[in-house]
């Protein structure tokens, strides 16, 4: 039988789940490694055929979007998967950065997860991909729900598998499940008062209701619930508290993971809603008041976070507050509306996630070959490994934006489009995060190369397939710096699909 | 609106709030758990009285008979969402379970001064 390609969309949920559910019975050894490698493989290239598809597809009419009922059943009163640009674009980026995680990562579950507990490493890993690919894809409220819990539920107990390096690693997963499932159960309420008013719980018919129906309280009231509860997921400050210690605790690879993908998932769950259901079109999309608050968050996640990156102890902790700020910048980009800033946005979605994740792996590396991150013990790294410094020091010009890195690009985009839809004192934040950034990456920079080597030993060599994909992401990220443009057109055609704006 | 449904309105706020400050106010990281289930069983209300319609009776279609029935929806929502408050509750416990084993207390004070000693030791170190 010949493959009908309108099958596809399914495919993007369905091979994570199925090798996630496969895991546990043929995960033993080095099989759910390869089970793994195989199936975030095989999940990136059918994401990507999607969003070649409807680039394509949106050159001629605008807007396209490929959906699929599930079971036959048509929306609105089946479940819905719509893919659009951005949805394809995250989607590509989640299953991929899976696939270069789940390729560094052999070696290192290996050493930090006891062997009998890998192949449930392994299930967890996946099923965590299927519900952030899922959360991306499906155009359902409630579905979207149901996905985000089982990222959630995956994420803790993958947080929780770092209790072999260390025992905060339970305490940090504690925390983020009472935090996390606070901001589940908030968006669980929002779904019901969205359902209460408009009666159905497919997206687009939930925005169409709402467009007849005058904004009331229980409109405003879901919103609110709804904010609320997507800035506990995405971590914007001052909902971050979970975020430094579960990321500085789990096992390097699920931090890269976690770093690269889950937060900007929280941040596409807070545009799709903001922008596809609770948006009146010729309206702002959010009231002068609302940009205030989320602002201000913004502004004080830039500044804080920055802050609180340059006075942490150890490289995971300077990394995950680096976070908090870099959340910061991606929020304050959809909150005031502009073309621009949505497009610097997205645009800094993707290229945190290749720096960030590649940084994380880097960390990654130093917990496989020296046991630690603390940066007391990484002094002199810069002779030790001279390689993976270079990287880390790659990776943090791209945090602070430096022309040449792709951080500069997305960062280009965000002050063109604060400036024109007149926020300068948000702009000004971002390029004080920008200083506050060189800050933290100078104190690594101090250490790794103004100190005489310390005597930790290494207990291992550089394993080529590990520093491979930090190479190809950090590499990337150089490459987008200098020639941004395919990334720039599909991060500007998602803006405006996403905002509803034609060209 | 109903009697049945103006009481469950106040209620489930009532026992989402309870949830909510045992679950912020608790030292005891069971009780917390707890607290978070108490929240959670308030949105469970929430989503059943949301489907109840007065005089309602089960949504059984028969033939010949014309009966006002409850919107079955929110109830199979709600379904789900036992379900999902469950594993959560399951993994929060057994993540207690492993709390208690490293840490050897449950009481989330006295394992922030066990971490604080600890990172102290460690700079000194």
């Amino acid at each position: 039988m010949k493959p009908d390609p309108s099958m596809l969309p399914v495919l993007i949920v369905l091979l994570p789940l199925v090798g996630g559910v496969l895991a546990p019975i043929l995960g033993r050894g080095i099989f759910g490694w390869l089970l793994a490698l195989i199936t975030t493989g095989l999940t990136t290239f059918v994401c990507a055929s999607q969003l070649l598809l409807i680039q394509a597809q949106n050159a001629l009419t605008p807007g396209f979007s490929v959906s699929y009922p599930l079971g036959g059943w048509p929306a609105p009163h089946g479940i819905e998967l719509k893919i659009d640009l951005l949805s394809a674009l995250l989607a590509t980026l989640v299953s991929g950065m899976g696939f270069m995680v789940t390729l560094f990562s052999r070696q290192g579950v290996d050493d930090e997860i006891p062997s009998d507990r890998r192949r449930f490493f392994w299930s967890l890993w996946l099923l965590a991909i299927t519900g952030l690919l899922g959360i991306l894809i499906t155009g359902d409220a409630f579905n979207v729900y149901v996905l985000l819990e089982i990222s959630s539920l995956t994420i803790y107990g993958l947080i929780a598998m770092g209790r072999q390096r260390t025992k905060q690693a339970l305490t940090a997963a504690l925390n983020y499940l009472v935090l996390g499932s606070v901001g589940a159960s908030f968006i669980l309420i929002a779904i019901g008062l969205l359902y209460a008013k408009t009666g159905t719980l497919n997206m687009a018919d939930i925005h169409a209701k709402l467009l007849l129906a005058p904004v009331d309280a229980t409109v405003l009231t879901a919103r609110a619930f709804l904010l609320a509860g997507v800035g506990l997921k995405m971590a914007l400050f001052p909902l971050h508290l979970w975020m430094p210690a579960a990321y500085s605790t789990a096992p390097s690879a699920v931090a890269a993971l976690l770093a690269a993908t889950a937060t900007k998932v929280g941040i596409y769950m807070g545009m799709r809603f903001i922008f596809s259901v609770f948006a009146v079109p010729g309206d702002e999309m959010l009231s002068g008041g609302n940009v205030l608050i989320i602002g201000s968050c913004c502004g004080a996640a830039i500044f804080f976070g920055s802050l609180g990156a340059a006075r942490q102890p150890s490289l995971s902790l300077l990394l995950a507050y680096s976070s908090v700020a870099q959340i910061g910048y991606i929020v304050v980009g959809m909150t005031v509306g502009h073309i621009d800033a949505m497009t610097g946005s997205i645009l800094h979605m993707v290229f945190h996630a290749l720096m960030k994740g590649g940084l994380f792996l880097c960390a990654g590396i130093l917990i496989y070959r020296l046991g630690t991150t603390r940066l007391e013990d990484l002094a002199g790294l810069g002779q030790r490994m001279p390689w993976v410094s270079a990287a880390i020091v790659v990776g943090g010009l791209g945090m602070i934006g430096i022309p040449g890195t792709a951080g500069f690009v997305s960062k280009f985009y965000l002050l063109k489009g604060l400036i024109l839809s007149g926020h300068p004192v948000l702009a000004g934040m971002v390029l004080l995060g920008s200083v506050l950034a060189a800050i933290y990456v100078w104190r690594f920079v101090e250490v790794a190369y103004l100190r005489p080597a310390s005597d930790t030993p290494l207990r291992n060599g550089l394993p080529f397939e590990k520093f491979l994909p930090v190479l190809i992401l950090l590499g990337a990220s150089i490459l987008l710096g200098i020639q941004p443009g395919v990334v720039v057109d599909l991060a500007r055609d998602a803006a405006q699909q996403l905002m509803g704006v034609t060209p | 609106m109903s009697l049945f449904a103006t009481f469950n309105s106040i209620a489930f706020v009532v026992i989402m709030m309870i949830g909510l400050y045992t679950l912020i106010a608790r030292q005891n990281l069971v009780k917390k758990t707890l607290g978070l289930g108490l929240f959670q069983t308030g949105i469970f209300l929430m989503y059943i009285t949301l489907g109840v319609r007065d005089g309602g009776s089960a949504p059984i279609l028969q033939e010949g008979t014309d009966l006002a029935y409850s919107n079955p929806l929110p109830h199979v929502l709600i379904l789900t969402a036992i379900v999902v408050s469950l594993s959560t509750m399951a993994v929060a416990l057994a993540l207690i379970i492993g709390v208690r084993e490293e840490y050897g207390t449950i009481e989330a004070d006295e394992i922030a001064t066990i971490d604080r000693a600890e990172a102290k030791e460690d700079h000194e170190a």
